[in-house]
């Protein structure tokens, strides 16, 4: 053996040695985040944090307003979020759509500056909105950019628009193990949105895409926590569909948090489904004036789910 | 130096995973939820420097063009539903109607629209009493939707008239309308004059609702359809603006043009 294939063995042989190690290394790591990531604690609390109908008020209300005087803005929400996500160990901050459009921000900057602060704030995910068109689909893909969530939508085909690509219908957040399944639901356009803005933007039905959702998520995601998060509006004097009327239909579904109708739910209402199962449905008004919060315990023994929501007289605030 | 655990190794490991990925996951139960909300007011600390560092100078820009007070009111005009007539749908359709009467009649041989009707869905914002910014006047009526004339037939004329009396009241310029406790039609006056189902009537809107918004389906497929190029939030700015010119306040009131009948 000469000197040169002795060094070429040897370092051959330290090459092994480092990818076993590597390896090792590696995969160990891998198999200890998987385990982690698999099996939840033994007993979980999640936080959830939600907005909807934000409609541009990146500041609180002026003194003279006649219902909402110094009430809302960004800076406080986000010093909200702040304090809450430093005595809690798990949240998530979503929003169930109408980001743009009430304040000259959007007339004047597209929206651009509300979709920043949202990423600023650690926003994990938002549903679409009716009013998020209003700009158009070309405007919607070019301030989501700046966006470091992700617009959830189940029932908005975008297919041929400058939407295409740029939605998912859910997400799965993994918190101490608890997965937490968020999908997200949208308005028809039809009668609500101008054709112009929402061009070859095709509505499913919320009904059928939720049952699939339901199943993706429980079946195949193996989620622990399913949250809808919806654009539909909280209900109506007609049949039109809403969250009222998906929850009785729905099964699978632990939380709807709503928006569209700007309904503010003193306690959010609870709602048997068609299992005999409760589902929370939920919404907290309009223009960030307040910040729901959701608090989720989960237990791997117990199975004795309490909702500690009454329901309680609902008003349309704006 | 043995290669043979090291060989092992890899494989035992990769064997290790697929347990771990495979395995079940492991489910949990939710035992409780605890909604509850938390009110934005005074009481929440506003001192993030990296919020106003991003919205600052949006602010700075924004705040140049729409602070500037444009007027006054003598009256605050909160936003309401669920009433047959308001403060603020009163005051906008009026400018609707006025306002876009005088850009639609510029051209020669036009006649005026006899009715406005809006949505009280489209007033997006409560105007305060006293002084009023350009910027209150955008979040009133944030969007960019311009005032058109439809000329409908007796018929839908009649359907809008449903519509009104069955919404329990929306905004309306230019008509008197009576709602039946059945919430129906009752008496109907068009400009003074009473309805008449045999005639055409020429109603002023929002290109929004006549392109089917809101469910208004008596504008669809109209006789005509004209637009007159002024979009809504102009109209109410120069309205304002008129007003402080002449030195005057806009002055909202309540003029039972649409009530309930009673018995």
């Amino acid at each position: 053996m000469t000197a040169e294939s002795i060094m070429k063995q040897s370092r051959r042989d330290f090459i092994r040695t480092l990818t076993g190690a590597g390896a090792l290394f590696g995969l160990g790591t891998l198999t200890s985040a998987f385990r982690k990531m698999e099996k939840p604690e033994e007993k979980v609390k999640v936080v959830i944090l939600h907005t909807n109908d934000v409609h541009s008020h990146l500041e609180p209300f002026p003194a003279n307003d006649p219902k909402f005087a110094g009430l809302g803005g960004v800076e406080r929400r986000a010093a909200m979020i702040k304090q809450i996500r430093a005595q809690e160990k798990n949240v998530l901050v979503l929003d169930a759509g109408d980001i743009f459009q009430g304040t000259p921000y959007f007339n004047m900057y597209g929206g651009e500056a509300e979709i920043k602060l949202m990423s600023a704030m650690g926003y994990d995910a938002s549903a679409i909105g009716n009013h998020d068109f209003d700009g158009g689909l070309d405007n919607l893909a070019k301030q989501m950019q700046h966006a470091t969530f992700p617009l959830l939508c189940a029932n908005y085909d975008f297919t041929g628009t400058p939407m295409e690509g740029k939605t998912q219908p859910y997400k799965v957040f993994v918190m101490d193990g608890v997965k937490i399944g968020v999908f997200g639901l949208g308005i028809e356009m039809a009668g609500l949105v101008d054709s112009r803005l929402y061009g070859k933007t095709v509505y499913t039905d919320p009904i059928v895409k939720s049952a699939e959702m339901v199943k993706e998520l429980r079946d195949n995601q193996k989620c622990d926590v399913v949250v809808c998060l919806s654009h539909l509006g909280y209900k109506y004097e007609n049949d039109k569909v809403s969250d009222m009327v998906l929850a009785k239909k729905s099964r699978g579904i632990d939380i709807i948090i709503g928006g569209h109708t700007h309904t503010l739910l003193e306690n959010p209402v609870t709602v048997r489904n068609r299992e005999n199962e409760s589902v929370v449905v939920t919404q907290v008004g309009w223009a960030g004036i307040r910040l729901g919060k959701i608090e989720i315990f989960t237990d791997k023994k117990s199975r004795n789910k309490k909702i500690t929501a009454a329901s309680s007289p609902i008003q349309s605030v704006g | 130096m043995s290669m043979k655990p090291l060989r092992i190794l890899p494989l035992f490991l990769f064997a290790l995973l697929i347990i771990e990925v495979s395995g079940c996951h492991r489910k949990t139960h939710i035992t409780a939820i605890t909604p509850g909300t938390v009110e934005m007011n005074s009481s929440v600390q506003q001192n993030d420097s990296v919020i106003s560092s991003i919205l600052t100078p949006y602010k700075t820009g924004m705040d140049s063009i729409m602070n500037v007070v444009i007027g006054t009111t003598t009256a605050a005009m909160p936003k309401e539903r669920e009433k047959s007539e308001t403060l603020l749908g009163n005051f906008v359709a009026d400018v609707v109607l006025n306002s876009g009467n005088y850009a639609y009649t510029k051209t020669e041989n036009t006649t005026p629209a006899q009715v406005c009707i809006l949505n009280n869905g489209g007033l997006r914002s409560s105007l305060p009493q006293g002084n009023i910014t350009r910027g209150n006047i955008f979040e009133l009526m944030p969007f960019e939707n311009e005032i058109v004339v439809v000329t409908i037939s007796g018929q839908k004329m009649f359907e809008l008239l449903k519509y009104v009396a069955a919404s329990g009241g929306v905004p309306v310029a230019g008509m008197k309308m009576g709602i039946k406790a059945d919430r129906t039609p009752g008496n109907v006056l068009i400009q003074g004059v009473a309805f008449d189902s045999t005639k055409t009537y020429k109603i002023i809107t929002s290109d929004y609702l006549a392109n089917g918004g809101d469910k208004m389906s008596f504008l669809k497929d109209p006789i005509k359809t004209e637009t007159t190029g002024l979009k809504i939030r102009d109209a109410i700015i120069e309205h304002f603006l008129e007003l402080t010119r002449q030195n005057k306040s806009v002055t909202p009131a309540l003029d039972g043009r649409i009530y309930y009948e009673t018995k």
